[in-house]
């Protein structure tokens, strides 16, 4: 079977600024980030297209409490972000003291960004991801 | 489909002490539960023609059959192992239950248990966390706390009106598992404490998480044709439901993030076993899996406790409390009572098998004429749900 968006790919485009997606040509939702077959249908007949990287923040928490090895990081807030092309996306909200992330955060429009956070003994190294800050 | 309503009976069952037991092995757990569970049901262990083991993250020893096998002295008997989030307990009791009305065995052994402080979870299941560049470091408080500004926002509930309404479920379930001999905590707590606790994910603060605990749970199924042999008043399986999403809920768009379908469609598929209509006038008692107090409230809504957006008036009017119309958390939840992944749907069962029975530990917290009671669970991401429905009566 074909990977058409291979995570390598996508983490490369990541860091030039480009954030892509999958397009079903079976049910036309996008996949972000890239998997296999569709993540709505299942459908392998895929298309690589390209976000405009905007969004509005459907919800979000702010952690203080971080997984192993990553206390470092904290406090920071994770918003999930409906992208304007349709697929929900998750990563971490900058421009904002992560202490004042309160119910005023819900809806607010964002732009897409990047940062390369450092591996750990799970990964194979370093890994840009998805980084929000006001629009 | 054929209804499995009272084809299968629960004859014995065991609870440990749960909390931090460092003072004993996962093997002593297993034989604490089990043996009590025996004892209940007035059979020796030879008696056991097949195990089915829930544990999710046991250290040390791995995770397999062998784990209770030498421990229980279950030599050359099918035992089996499932891991399926925080449904393991539930799953471990409908594969039991499956023998049975498969016709394989007679009497089987339904166990959970879970070592969780020596897998090094730091006390609040944050561990290494999800997947560090998907999921933006996301934990287990941080996957459960985005349920909360959603439903703030749906129904109009500012920072503090929200805060104020889920921290009224810790303590109502610190409150009921004060009274409990086996719970891990013993505290009552105040809304001002809730309030006050440092934050763990926002807005969940420190009791709004539950407690990470080592306990087992341990259930003797069999055929319902057999039950009276074994004992008087034995408990009756009326349904099960387990359901799964085929989406992580931050990959669905438009999911709206206070409604969960594995949790609908998990309750109506046991609801429809047990010819439950109306859960909220035909339920005595709920156990749930208040993972988190925002679990709490979702769960009143997607389990039919509560009609859509009515959690909050049913928490304000204490609905839900020891002496409310539906009392849920009646031995403290997992909020209080704690929360060894693998074990805790067979503790709920084990609350459940008791008010049924009308033999609480203390008489102040039987709930009187308890006929028809629910257990359920929800893990993942979350995604995962199991429910299970029992009745004291055939019928
Ligand atoms: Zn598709």
């Amino acid at each position: 079977m074909d990977y058409k968006l291979t995570f390598k790919d996508y983490a490369d485009a990541l860091t030039k600024g480009k954030l892509l997606g999958l397009k079903c040509n079976n049910c036309g939702k996008i996949t972000v980030p890239p998997k296999m077959a569709c993540q709505e249908c299942g459908e392998t007949d895929l298309e690589i297209v390209e976000m405009n990287k905007k969004g509005k923040i459907v919800t979000f928490t702010k952690v203080n409490v971080a997984p192993e090895g990553r206390e470092n990081e904290i406090p920071y807030i994770i918003a999930l972000v409906q992208l304007e092309e349709g697929p929900w996306i998750m990563g971490n909200l900058i421009d904002i003291d992560p202490e004042k992330a309160t119910m005023e955060l819900m809806d607010r429009e964002v732009k897409v960004g990047f940062r390369v956070f450092p591996g750990d003994k799970y990964s194979p190294g370093n890994q840009p991801r998805p980084l929000f800050s006001f629009a | 489909m054929e209804s499995i309503k009272d084809k299968v009976a629960i004859v014995g069952m065991g609870c440990t002490k749960f909390g931090e037991r460092w003072d004993v092995g996962i093997h002593d757990l297993a034989i604490e539960a089990t043996y009590e569970a025996i004892e209940d049901a007035g059979i020796g262990l030879e008696d056991i023609q097949a195990c089915f083991l829930g544990t999710v993250t046991a250290p040390v020893l791995g995770v397999g059959g062998g784990l209770v096998s030498d421990a229980l002295k279950l030599r050359d008997i099918p035992i089996i192992r499932n891991e399926n989030w925080c449904t393991t307990g539930h799953i471990a009791l409908m594969e039991a239950a499956m023998s049975i009305m498969a016709g394989m065995f007679d009497v089987v052994l339904a166990l959970g248990v879970e070592k969780l402080k020596d897998t090094g979870y730091p006390g609040l299941g944050t561990g290494r966390g999800m997947h560090p560049v998907l999921e933006a470091r996301r934990t287990a408080p941080g996957s459960f706390g985005m349920i909360a500004p959603a439903y703030f926002k749906k129904y109009g509930l500012s920072n503090e009106e929200g805060k104020k309404l889920i921290g009224q479920i810790a303590v109502k379930n610190h409150h009921n598992g004060s009274m409990c001999p086996k719970a891990h905590f013993h505290n009552e707590i105040t809304l001002e404490q809730v309030l006050k606790a440092p934050i763990i994910a926002w807005p969940l603060g420190l009791f709004d998480c539950c407690g990470n605990s080592d306990g087992s749970a341990a259930a003797i199924l069999t055929r319902s044709d057999m039950a009276k042999s074994f004992r008087d008043d034995p408990i009756y399986l009326k349904g099960v439901g387990v359901s799964t999403d085929s989406m992580l809920p931050h990959n669905r768009p438009e999911f709206g993030w206070t409604s969960f379908g594995a949790m609908v469609k998990s309750s109506q598929m046991a609801y429809e076993h047990a010819g439950i209509r109306n859960p909220r006038e035909e339920l005595d008692l709920a156990e749930v899996h208040d993972c988190f107090t925002i679990t709490e409230l979702a769960i009143y809504e997607d389990l039919c406790f509560s009609p859509r957006g009515g959690a909050r008036e049913d928490i304000e009017s204490g609905f839900f409390s020891l002496e409310g119309g539906l009392p849920v958390n009646v031995d403290g939840g997992l909020k209080c009572f704690g929360h060894p992944v693998g074990a805790s749907g067979i503790r709920m069962t084990y609350e459940v098998y008791k008010q049924l029975q009308g033999k609480a530990d203390k008489p102040e917290r039987q709930i009187k004429n308890a006929s028809r009671g629910l257990s359920h669970t929800f893990g993942g991401p979350p995604q995962t749900s199991a429910v299970a429905i029992f009745g004291n009566e055939k019928g």
